[in-house]
């Protein structure tokens, strides 16, 4: 390695050191790297075979659902909501006015995956579902998005550990993919009427956009981010008709800014682009505090030292009376969106853990959930943000793909629509770099920075998550004579936190009660229904034990009458009738016949009779009583050992 | 095909249905297992038989499918006769038996002339005395398997994770009892 090879810098500061969260390396070794990642995961092959197609797709000018399917009307690409198996009831009904909703605008092409129809999560026995199994289970396979069989728009409901990030990178090349995971079942509870409250007519902002661009001092990442991707989108955005923009750039995008903008009155469309804060695995503030924006207010890598407070805007820094509702924003940063477990970024052997478990950012939630009236959608990196979104080498600044998916989301597209061209990047860099590296498994010498660009630019492609219901899209008036955004009552759910539930594999037995259920006042007549449903079982499990004692015998008698209407039965014998033979077989094998006679001869057609009914008692006996023993031991307890 | 065969035919295909609803809600001891085997997808008309969440609160309705389910366990064990009466007539000729779950079973023969009117309605009398002992059969695994599918479904139900699924599973236990109920009483 040369002494004299420039460095790449990578984005991200961690906040306990205040240093770059990558430390600084040159091409070459970075190659190799990427040369690490050549795809082996159970699916990446599929996957890559998925975003080939697309890629084909896009070069042909189709978009995600199939011909004919405007993406701006719901009735036509459906919407479709997938809970994780297991998930928690009190969260479907938290959710209940925004599904209604969704419902009603779908129509028939309104689906929930629920239940047994759920997204499958890792078990002990089993790999979590990918996306085309998920898809292959519900008809759907490959190519364009049939609405008819799975929406195109889909609201993925449940945190990231339970519905993994790589399932919904998957599923968001060829659908419109968004997620929302909360807290509590009040913030389920606030993003849904949130969601409602804007869509049905409340609502009607200024076309008002704000770009808060960040530039550290002597910070080449931020610098870049501002020169070649903040600036140049608040230039075009204010070329838009009917568009006025905030240009918080320059060193204007501090903290207090960026609190003030939100507080006072924030704009349809927020744009940020800044380092994101990242923190050690298992930091006691990585949960609240990674993703958050790091803004101006650092000096930049001369700071030493753990990063203050005072100069990031994390989720806690969203004042209650914040006036957000309504706001659709895309952060530039790293973890802006959320953080993997594991990961993408493995100098050698498997990924390194980065987080105690895969999480999505305290930021976009609170946006989200906010009390009074939430943002729709928030759109955000999940792992690291790269130069690469917007700085192709030796092409300068590439901000089409930002531009043209704002532009869609002004035109009125839902978000997920508006970020199909994200997903076409993302299909486009795969292809390119799995040709690369395919070059490179056959001998090719493939130059590292091409490499590495292909990487990182593919990676940061895929990571665009959406924090959100896709189908939302901005709420703006129309006649330029916009209504005062309106304040949503404070949604009143008391109640401890709502934690996520643990993979449903994790799980030893009934767990203790759920808070969140308690909530919702519905843990009583849940726990009198077990308790009934056991009692109704128990009563079966007792008829069947009764059946089990009394059949241990086969008792065969056989009659004969001249008049048989006078032959009565009574406790198990005719009267009447003369009695002509009788088998007894005991479950101990001890067996006592009475064979008939005639003449001084045996009756054979009477013996016969007698016999071939107890054969067929005594069939009916095994299998009763194989029967009352399977049932019985899971039944009656205490009775276990037949 | 008789009214026996049918009979029989339709609680197999019950008993069936049934052992999926206990499958499908079933948690297993080390974990949850999943609602269906992975290999072998449920069929889409099994779940949408479910008529899982048509409504907007899966909740609410729970009670009163519980009380049902309950009500028809309890309907289903009244009416299931302790004894099984089967009457056969034949050229002038009957045979009646009577059967009880307790393993007894007595008939009662018509004295006959001949060998051969006798041999003819033994022949008939027996096939619907095996019968009638396979529709008992199929009865008891029946109603073991709803024993079973109600340990599975309280067990779920109790479970923050499963309750949705459980209440589903519920409520296709639910009607599946109620033909079963059906099929008790015919069956008498």
């Amino acid at each position: 390695m040369s002494g004299s090879e420039p460095l790449l810098t990578f984005n991200g500061i961690n906040g306990a050191t205040g240093r770059y969260d990558v430390a600084p390396m040159t091409a070459d070794a970075f190659s190799r790297i990427v040369l690490g990642t050549v795809p082996a995961k159970p699916g990446d092959k599929a996957h890559l075979e998925e975003l080939k197609r697309r890629r084909q797709r896009d070069s042909e000018a189709h978009y995600a659902p199939k011909e004919g399917v405007d993406p701006k009307k719901l009735e036509e690409t459906g919407w479709g909501v997938i809970f994780a198996f297991g998930a928690d009831p009190a969260v479907y009904e938290a959710l209940s006015p925004l599904l209604q909703l969704r419902r009603k605008q779908a129509g028939e092409r309104y689906r929930e995956y629920l239940g047994p129809d759920a997204y499958r999560g890792a078990t002990t026995d089993s790999l979590a579902e990918s996306k085309q199994d998920f898809l292959k289970r519900h008809g759907a396979g490959p190519g364009p998005v049939d609405p008819l069989i799975v929406p195109y728009y889909l609201l993925i409901v449940g945190d990231p550990e339970s519905i993994p990030f790589r399932f919904q990178y998957q599923l968001d090349v060829q659908y419109a993919v968004g997620r929302i995971h909360f807290e509590s079942i009040a913030d389920y509870a606030a993003y849904a009427e949130s969601v409602v409250a804007a869509e049905t007519g409340v609502l009607a902002l200024p076309r008002r956009a704000a770009v808060f661009g960040v530039a550290n001092n002597s910070d080449g990442a931020t610098r870049m981010s501002h020169d070649e991707l903040a600036q140049p989108l608040a230039e075009w955005a204010a070329t838009q008709p009917g568009w006025t923009v905030d240009k918080i750039v320059n060193g204007d995008a501090t903290k207090a800014r960026l609190a003030s903008l939100l507080h006072s009155d924030a704009p349809a469309f927020l744009f940020t682009a800044s380092h994101g804060m990242c923190y050690n695995n298992g930091d006691p503030r990585q949960l609240a505090q990674q993703g958050a924006l790091l803004c101006q207010d650092w000096p930049g890598p001369s700071f030493q030292g753990a990063i203050p407070d005072d100069f990031f805007f994390c989720g806690e820094d969203v004042a209650g009376d914040a006036r957000i509702f309504g706001t659709i924003a895309m952060h530039f940063a790293c973890f802006g969106a959320g953080t993997p477990q594991l990961s993408d970024f493995s100098a050698d052997g498997p990924p390194p853990a980065i987080a105690p478990k895969s999480f999505l950012g305290r930021l976009p939630q609170r946006l989200l959930a906010h009390p009074r009236g939430g943002a729709l959608a928030v759109i955000g990196h999940v792992e690291r943000a790269w130069g690469c979104s917007f700085h192709w080498d030796r092409a300068g600044s590439q901000t089409e793909v930002f531009k043209s998916t704002i532009k869609r989301l002004t035109e009125g597209h839902p978000v997920g629509s508006a970020l199909e061209y994200f997903n076409g990047r993302y299909a486009e860099l795969s292809s390119d770099l799995s040709s690369a590296l395919e070059d490179v498994k056959f001998g090719a010498t493939v130059d590292p920075y091409l490499l590495s660009g292909l990487w990182t630019a593919n990676n940061d492609a895929r990571s665009y998550a959406l924090i959100g219901d896709p189908a939302v899209r901005l709420m703006l008036a129309h006649d330029l004579q916009p209504v005062d955004r309106p304040v949503l009552e404070v949604i009143q759910l008391s109640g401890a936190p709502h934690s996520s539930p643990p993979p449903a594999a994790q799980v030893p037995g009934p767990p203790p009660a759920n808070p969140a259920l308690l909530d919702y006042g519905v843990i009583d007549s849940v726990r009198g229904a077990a308790a009934s449903l056991q009692d109704a079982a128990q009563k079966i499990g007792a008829w069947l034990a009764d059946s089990f004692q009394t059949v241990t015998s086969v008792h065969v008698s056989t009659y004969v009458s001249d008049n048989i209407t006078a032959a009565k039965y009574v406790d198990g014998v005719f009267s009447g009738a003369e009695l002509r033979a009788v088998t007894i077989a005991s479950l101990d094998g001890n067996t006592v016949v009475c064979v008939p006679e005639q003449d001084g001869k045996v009756d054979d057609a009477l013996w016969r009779i007698n016999s071939d009914t107890v054969d067929k008692a005594m069939a009916n006996r095994v299998e009763l009583l194989k029967t009352a023993a399977a049932a019985i031991a899971c039944l009656v307890p205490g009775v276990k050992a037949l | 095909m008789t009214v026996a065969d049918s009979q029989l035919t339709a609680l197999i295909e019950l008993r069936g249905e049934i052992k999926e609803i206990d499958r499908a809600a079933r948690p297993s001891v080390s974990g949850l297992d999943r609602p269906c085997d992975a290999t072998t997808p449920p069929d889409s008309s099994f779940i949408h038989s479910y008529g899982m969440l048509s409504g907007l609160s899966p909740l609410s309705s729970a009670e009163q499918t519980v009380v049902e389910i309950v009500a028809s366990v309890h309907n289903l064990l009244a009416r299931l006769a302790p004894v099984a009466t089967l009457e056969t007539s034949r050229d002038g000729l009957t045979a009646r038996t009577v059967i009880q779950y307790t393993g007894r079973a007595a008939s009662v023969w018509s004295n006959s002339p001949s060998s051969e009117l006798a041999s003819g309605l033994a022949g008939a009398h027996l096939a619907s005395v095996e019968k009638t002992y396979a529709l008992r059969t199929t009865f008891a695994e029946t109603i073991a398997a709803v024993g079973s599918a109600l340990v599975s479904i309280a067990l779920a139900v109790a479970n923050p994770l499963t309750v949705l699924h459980a209440l589903a599973s519920a409520r296709a236990l639910k009607q599946a009892l109620e033909r079963l109920v059906a099929a008790a009483e015919a069956a008498n």
